[in-house]
């Protein structure tokens, strides 16, 4: 609305219209001067208009140049607590003496935190009482999807504590790397991010996602080999393979029983899916006696191309009513896990008898086990290095100690006819023997013997808590907010504490103390 | 009133501080309701707001301007009319879950404040006409 100065009408007389007397120029300029506001007016009205403009400064420097980190405690247990949900999950509150707290008595409890618009992390701490049982965990989770959907990170677990308060670990935030095995190559955790390729010869027990490289032979030139050590049952091989694979079986059918005598070779890769299988039939003579002269053998042969280079297990699955006379491959790189039946042995057909040894390394201190069915083959001294016992009675479990050694241990058996176990690789050569089990990647448990047992290193994304007192621990965690799904600027959280869902905590009985959760967002400015 | 506590230029800028901070606090206000945290999450409108009704209270018992003011011209109308456009804008964005009836109701807003501002425009005219 515009505003100026007009022919002033001060007299207020009736409706009638009168002539006003116009003023002079100088009569104008000297009631203007009058009327009009000072200088100083004017500039303080200048000033007060500077106070919005200060405002509006302020928040857009706020929103685009500042960083902000906004600070929310949410007090649990307190008189405005009214932060977790559902109620029916959590307890009442819990006053003792200086803390306040409640605690969550069943598996999924939720609660939000506001997030101000263009945030890009949140950092949460939380304070809780340990008592929590072995083998579980506080796992805490970022919704990011609109339907039930959370992204978890594990915030507190005992295992991993336990695993660093008796093993050396290395810790570069967000993760920790802990060396279970003393023994292991020397790995960093920059190493086993940066160059995967290169890491190898250890079992690596992680929760995360990266490529750890399988078992692998620099330099491996295929050579063919044979095993002329008789068999007996389903030998399971484990087989390092470059190029392609070539393998031809001989068998030799006992007769001992009624059934078809057929012998499958399968070939699988470490995931157990099948890659190839040919069989070798039975030897046809249905009726046929057994007869410990027949030298008829039958062969069978798998080959496959182009296959990846790495570990397979070859399996020559059979009703045990044959005896597996020779092997022959295309790779020289062969091993037999946990048990082999040496059959070259009198006791099945003559004239096959011969000394037989076989290798392995043991990676701990343990037992092998010898067993024979057959009255023939007692009394034969089996030796292991330099030491021998002998068989004197069939179906007793005879035991050798094997002691953990960089070496190969060697058994011989000139009788054959046993059954020779222990948890080792056995190989028909020195040359062959390898341990395709020494590298790869584990999936990480919450199983303290399970990853000392199996594993070398464990690499998990991981804070260690900080102990406030005897009871009371401080968790730390991050969250980056890409991907994560807010909605009316809030962000949905939820405690999953597995061993306190309905099927676990039947009784009730266990439950953990929260006492707060400090958060903090974190604002980047937009330069 | 007849006596008032404050006159002349104290009450000029008093009149001025109070209407000047009032805008200030409804557009910060409006920002917030569209953009939840927008302004809240760095002022605290509370401050602002505790000003707002002290210096109303003040002016309440100040002196006012008697200078006498024209005719709408259509620089007014246009500002109604960009002021009517921004309010069907902003309740629109607000009620958009409501399906057509956020248009129907963006619709009648907009006219109602057009037609509000253009009675209190073309009232205050008459007033100062008399």
């Amino acid at each position: 609305m515009e505003t100026k100065f007009t022919n002033i009408n001060v007299n207020k007389t009736n409706n009638k219209e009168k002539k006003i007397p116009s003023l002079s120029n100088i009569e104008a300029d000297r009631l203007r001067k009058l009327v009009s506001e000072p200088y100083y007016i004017k500039f303080i009205k200048t000033l007060i208009i500077l106070i919005p403009a200060a405002i509006i400064i302020y928040i857009t420097a706020s929103h685009f140049l500042i960083n902000q980190q906004f600070n929310y405690v949410y007090d649990i247990g307190s008189e405005d607590d009214n932060y977790l949900s559902p109620l029916q999950r959590v307890s009442d509150k819990i006053s003792d003496k200086t803390i306040n707290y409640r605690n969550i008595t069943s598996s999924l409890v939720y609660f939000d935190i506001p997030i101000a618009e263009g945030a890009s992390e949140i950092e949460i701490d939380i304070k809780f009482k340990d008592n929590f049982p072995d083998n579980s965990k506080l796992i805490l989770g970022a919704k990011n999807q609109e339907n039930w959907s959370y992204y978890f990170q594990t915030i507190y677990s005992p295992t991993i504590e336990d695993l660093m308060n008796i093993n050396s670990y290395e810790e570069d935030s967000p993760f920790i790397l802990i060396k279970t095995n003393e023994k292991a190559k020397n790995y960093s955790i920059k190493e086993i991010f940066g160059s995967g390729e290169n890491i190898g010869g250890i079992k690596l027990a992680t929760d995360q996602n990266l490529t750890v490289r399988k078992f692998f032979i620099p330099d491996y030139t295929p050579e063919k080999f044979t095993i002329d050590t008789a068999l007996r049952e389903s030998p399971n091989f484990y087989v390092y393979v470059k190029g392609d694979f070539t393998v031809e079986v001989e068998k030799n059918d006992l007769n001992w029983y009624e059934n078809p005598d057929i012998l499958e070779i399968n070939l699988y890769n470490l995931n157990n899916t099948l890659i190839a299988k040919t069989k070798i039939e039975d030897d046809g003579e249905k009726d046929k006696e057994p007869d410990k002269d027949d030298k008829t053998v039958q062969k069978g042969k798998l080959e496959v191309s182009n296959l990846d280079e790495g570990v397979y297990r070859l399996e020559l699955k059979n009703n045990a009513d044959m005896i597996i006379r020779k092997i022959t491959l295309n790779q020289n790189k062969i091993v037999l896990k946990d048990k082999v039946f040496l059959a070259s042995s009198s006791v099945y057909f003559n004239n096959i008898e011969s000394k037989s040894k076989i290798y392995f390394k043991a990676e701990d201190s343990d037992k092998l086990k010898l067993i024979t069915y057959h009255p023939y083959a007692l009394n034969q001294s089996i030796e292991l290095d330099n030491r021998n016992i002998k068989l004197k009675e069939i179906n007793k479990e005879y035991l050798f100690d094997i002691l953990y050694s960089d070496n190969l241990h060697t058994l011989t058996s000139k009788k054959n006819d046993v059954i020779v176990s222990a948890p080792v690789l056995f190989s028909f050569s020195e040359d062959s023997w390898f341990d395709p089990f020494n590298a790869g990647k584990l999936a990480f448990k919450d199983d303290i013997n399970y990853l000392e047992k199996n594993a070398d290193y464990v690499l998990v994304s991981y804070k260690p808590v900080i102990n406030q007192d005897e009871n009371w621990r401080i968790a730390k965690v991050r969250f980056n907010l890409s991907g994560l799904y807010i909605k009316d600027n809030k962000l949905n959280m939820v405690f999953n504490l597995p061993h306190l869902n309905e099927n676990n905590n039947l009784t009730k009985q266990d439950y953990i103390s929260i006492d707060w959760i400090n958060i903090t967002v974190y604002k980047p400015s937009k330069f | 009133m007849e006596k008032y506590l404050l006159k002349g230029h104290l009450a000029s800028i008093v009149n001025y501080t109070f209407q000047t901070l009032l805008v200030t606090y409804l557009i910060l206000l409006l920002a917030e309701q569209i953009q939840k945290g927008f302004i809240l999450n760095y002022l605290n409108l509370n401050y602002l707001l505790a000003l707002v009704i002290l210096l109303g209270i003040l002016d309440v018992f100040s002196e006012h301007s008697f200078i006498s003011s024209t005719k709408p011209t259509w620089k007014d109308y246009s500002f109604i009319t960009i002021l009517g456009m921004a309010g069907f804008i902003i309740i629109k964005f607000k009620t958009e879950q409501l399906g057509w009836l956020s248009l129907v109701i963006s619709i009648i807003a907009g006219i109602l404040i057009i037609l509000l501002s253009i009675l209190v425009l073309e009232d205050n005219e008459n007033e100062q006409t008399e």
